[in-house]
């Protein structure tokens, strides 16, 4: 037996000896006519919400609405003591079952999630605990129960009675009965705005314990009014018993609304096997389907994309779940993700219904999971192709500046020199010869760049040499240290030494640029059918993976069905890790 | 007056200019200065380089030739002029000489 349905045993325990030490009191009462019946009502109302309580703590030990219905049923079992002859019960019936009705008006207002929600909700329910315990007890201290209009003469001598402020009390008692009309009609108007959050499907269920609470609580501010007023006890008599049939009927209402929830989750997850099993052909037609099954027109679902490590919609694009985890149910199958449901309201029952219904759609939901990663994927190769392209037109426009720019501007000179040179040749020997010296050094500038510039399109030493000397190569000209760790035995397909030369080279020149690094580590290797490159350095960090660098780098080495890892290293600086697969 | 943002250009330019006896009145490395200095010195020609930062040498061309003492603009520029299209001939400029093959005499061509 759980520690939970032992303390609840306790509970149902307690709550069947306090009816039954009432029923003593009652029978024994010297100055109550109505013995019989008030037993009656304290009894069927304290044990129906004790009971129904119980229940709804035990299905939902996380929703407060059980706790709440357990102590409106204790301490409405209470009011038997207000007939007790000996002055100590006889307080404690007059001075705390009052405190039912804090509880009662918690309940509805948290009805049926059991929070509640908005500065008007939480008002309405301190005002109520205020009302039926500070402003309550002092008119118990000052309230005469000998006074015919509190109990009567008959009745025990109030024990903690402070005499001779009668005024206190009859301005509390008027107290309340203006605080009480104030605090229901904030109840039916937060009443009012909860009921048209609930979603379709919790308004066909719940409708009828809202009903039935505000009838009590309408009825109950109508008695005080009264009282207050000054109506006539056959009066006040009535409308207490009026009260009484709303108030036994709650627990009832709520256990039909549980009810009536379980049979239209049936017949919706039903209906929806029904539905599956006829077969649809879209991912609308499954929306649709759970929509109307959960009674919530605004579902949405978002399916689990392992490799985004996120959720894309059912058209492959990413979608945020919500922070509320109420607006979310996430659904599982195997023990892997593979969806959520993305709800138009909170969902009160803790998603209870959403994922029995899940569960019953598990194998759709996973098809249209892998439609909608093959979707995600199409997305990002579209994406990562429309980049690589702009990427090499961005490297031909670059290439173009630097030839226009540098060699082109240097063979121009060079022209220029040698036409002056070769008219000067005859008749100034010594300037024709200073000119050529000139287009000389014209030509040796012209061709570094333009060795330097064919190295950037291509470095011949990769293609003739292999990925090892090319990095060697590399790593001499860098700006820092560079030392390379490289145990390859042979050369790799050219695609492959191509991709992992230029994630060295850009992480290399990102190590320059940016890192303030002392020195930089490049380790090459084979691990399985991959190749893997590490670079890494004991610079800065803070490395963005979305620059346009890297990302550049990981749609290159994604275009060889690479992955790029760009990492802050815990002690300081950046890791470039990429995983190439050698081509065969 | 030589408008080029290259400076090894303009330098070998004024050389062979002025190894010719022509004299240099000015040199500007973008457009803007290039049209305000033209307006300034009252230049006999201008060698415009056509790839210039800012505005480019067509539309220099266009601003100095609507003033009053308009001098004979030479386009010039490394690339073919083929690459321009039919630009070069809907310009005010008086024609169009490649830089490798600047001399006086061709720029003497053009403006005759």
């Amino acid at each position: 037996m759980t520690g939970l349905r032992r303390a609840l045993l306790v509970i149902a325990a307690a709550a069947l000896a306090l009816g039954l030490a009432g029923i003593p009191v009652v029978l024994s009462s010297n100055h109550n006519d109505d013995a019989v019946p008030q037993l009656m009502a304290t009894l069927v109302i304290g044990w129906s919400f004790v009971g129904t309580g119980i229940y709804a703590w035990w299905r939902r030990p996380g929703n407060s609405i059980g706790t709440l219905m357990t102590l409106t049923g204790f301490f409405w079992l209470l009011f038997a003591f207000n007939a007790s002859n000996s002055p100590g019960l006889f307080i404690i019936g007059m001075a705390l079952p009052v405190i039912a009705f804090g509880f009662l008006v918690h309940l509805l207002l948290s009805f049926p999630d059991g929070r509640l929600s908005g500065r008007l909700e939480r008002s309405v329910v301190i005002t109520t605990y205020l009302l039926v315990t500070v402003v309550q007890w002092i008119t118990v201290v000052f309230g005469d129960t000998q006074d015919p209009s509190l109990c009567g003469p008959e009745c025990p001598a109030n024990p903690l009675l402070i005499a001779g402020y009668e005024t206190v009390f009859n301005v509390a008692v008027s107290a309340t009965a203006l605080i009480v009309v104030a605090v229901i009609a904030g109840l039916l108007v937060a009443l009012r705005r909860r009921w048209k959050r609930w979603a379709p499907a919790t308004r066909n269920a719940y409708t009828p314990v809202l009903w039935t609470g505000a009838a009590v609580l309408v009825l109950q501010s109508a008695l005080l009014v009264a009282d207050v007023l000054g109506a006539s006890d056959g009066m006040i008599t009535v409308v207490f018993s009026a009260v009484l049939f709303p108030l036994a009927a709650i627990p009832y209402a709520y256990l039909a609304g549980v009810l009536r929830t379980r049979l239209s989750q049936a017949d919706a997850v039903g209906e929806l096997i029904t539905s599956l099993s006829r077969g649809g052909d879209h991912q609308r037609d499954l929306v649709e389907m759970m929509s109307g099954a959960l009674g919530d027109p605004a579902l949405d679902i978002a399916f689990w994309v392992p490799e985004l490590e996120g959720y894309v919609d059912s058209q492959g694009i990413p979608v945020e779940v919500p922070a509320n985890p109420r607006r979310w149910t996430a659904v599982q199958h195997d023990g892997r993700p593979i969806a959520v449901l993305l709800h138009g309201a909170p969902l009160e029952d803790g998603g209870d219904s959403a994922r029995r219904l899940a569960a019953a759609a598990a194998l759709n939901l996973e098809n249209e999971r892998l439609e909608a990663e093959l979707r995600s994927r199409v997305r990002e190769l579209r994406a990562s192709r429309r980049r690589l392209v702009e990427a090499g037109d961005a490297e031909r426009t670059r290439v173009e500046r630097n030839l226009h720019d540098g060699a082109q501007q240097r063979l121009v000179a060079l022209a220029l020199s040698l036409r002056l040179a070769r008219s000067k040749v005859e008749e100034d020997p010594a300037r024709a010869a200073g000119l050529l010296d000139e287009a000389t050094g014209e030509l040796e500038e012209a061709t570094r760049e333009l060795r330097e510039l064919a190295r950037g399109i291509h470095p011949a030493i990769l293609t003739d040499r292999g990925l090892e000397p090319a990095l060697e190569a590399l790593a001499s000209r860098a700006a820092i240290p560079v030392y390379i760790d490289s145990n390859l035995e042979s050369r790799l397909p050219a695609g492959t030494e191509a991709a992992a030369y230029y994630v060295v080279a850009e992480a290399l020149t990102n190590v320059a640029r940016h890192a303030g690094a002392g020195r930089a580590d490049v380790t090459v290797g084979l691990n399985g059918g991959d190749l893997e490159v590490t670079v890494r350095d004991d610079g800065q960090g803070g490395a963005d993976p979305e620059g346009s660098g890297l990302r550049g780098l990981a749609d290159r080495v994604g275009a060889a069905d690479g992955t790029l890892l760009v990492a802050d290293r815990p002690g300081g600086g950046t890791e470039v890790q990429a995983r190439i697969p050698v081509a065969p | 007056m030589i408008i080029d943002d290259n400076p090894g250009f303009r330098a070998s330019a004024r050389r062979v200019l002025e190894d010719e006896g022509y004299r240099v009145l000015a040199e500007a490395g973008d457009g803007e200065s290039g049209v305000e200095l033209v307006l300034e010195h009252s230049p006999d020609i201008a060698i415009v380089d056509i790839q210039l930062p800012g505005i480019d040498g067509f539309e220099v061309t266009r601003r100095i030739g609507v003033s009053a003492s308009a001098p004979a603009v030479v386009l010039t520029s490394s690339r073919d002029r083929s690459d321009f299209g039919s630009l070069v001939e809907h310009s005010f400029a008086r024609g169009f000489v490649p830089k490798s093959l600047l001399t006086a005499e061709a720029v003497e061509a053009l403006i005759s």
